[in-house]
């Protein structure tokens, strides 16, 4: 397909121009907050509808109001499932953290209480070594 | 303003058909297309707002995706509290296994002392640095034969 210079390549992309107005008309819907479609595949099967005289299939650009309703109630309902299952995850990875915290406490403690024993311990066999050397000494 | 669209082939065949009939060449059907499909969009656009705020949906609607926009912020900032606090424990986690490997070597050199003391008939007993839970911990920490209690 060849145009002024416009090419479609054989994988489908074309090259289209849109004219200020068009571009005005799709950046106002997509700042609203109707839930229309406003692809330019979507735009052009609806202009080509209408330009062929074929009936308008407005399905394809947005779900009417109640259905729309339910579709976000849905989406909602589904979102807040995973928010308490978010809040559930969070709650047990806290608890854990607590207990890692408490267990490193624990290990803390018990490393500096065995480094005060060791060294009790070096100065009873110091004391019993020296003992001992004055005992020899008096011996002799 | 110009854009690139990726058009399937049956659509391309229906463009080349249809623009061939009305006499224009398939880049001009395809931006007639596209500023027709425009104004059709905003007509639907207004008629579904008007039969939203007929029905008394419009004020609901907007409620709705209030609340959603709402969870929406609160999951991601759940997830990505989530994310800092599993970090910071998976940390923790590691902590304790090095701290744990070292109040090992520790405890063996305490267990040595206690041992030469004994031989000279000196008994001493290790107190709060013997460490009761020390297996479990290991099991824990060390092993990960248990995850959690």
């Amino acid at each position: 397909m060849k145009d002024t210079g416009r090419h479609t390549s054989r994988s489908g992309e074309i090259l289209v121009h849109l004219s200020e107005e068009t571009e005005g008309i799709i950046v106002n819907l997509s700042r609203e907050r109707i839930p229309v479609d406003t692809s330019y595949n979507t735009i052009l099967t609806l202009g080509m509808q209408s330009l062929l005289g074929e009936p308008v299939d407005t399905d394809i650009v947005v779900r009417s109001p109640s259905q729309e309703l339910d579709h976000r109630r849905k989406k909602l309902e589904d979102l807040l499932i995973k928010l308490q299952e978010g809040r559930e995850a969070y709650d047990e990875v806290k608890q854990v953290y607590s207990e890692y915290l408490r267990d490193e406490e624990i290990v803390d403690h018990a490393t500096e209480a065995i480094l005060e024993e060791i060294e009790e311990m070096v100065d009873l066999l110091r004391k019993k070594q020296s003992g001992e050397d004055h005992g020899r000494r008096d011996a002799a | 303003m110009d854009a690139e669209m990726q058009l399937d082939r049956p659509t391309l065949k229906k463009i080349k058909v249809a623009s061939r009939r009305l006499g224009l060449t398939p880049h001009e059907f395809v931006d007639r297309c596209l500023a027709e499909g425009s104004r059709r969009l905003a007509e639907i656009s207004r008629a579904w707002k008007k039969e939203a705020l007929h029905t008394g949906i419009m004020g609901e609607l907007d409620r709705v995706l209030h609340d959603l926009e709402e969870a929406r912020a609160e999951l991601m900032a759940i997830d990505s509290r989530y994310a800092s606090l599993n970090f910071m424990a998976f940390e923790a986690f590691s902590r304790v296994g090095t701290k744990l490997m070292a109040y090992s070597g520790t405890r063996a050199t305490a267990k040595d002392f206690q041992k030469r003391l004994n031989d000279i008939g000196i008994e001493y007993s290790l107190g709060a640095g013997e460490l009761a839970s020390f297996q479990e911990l290991a099991d824990r920490y060390l092993f990960r034969r248990e995850q959690r209690k």
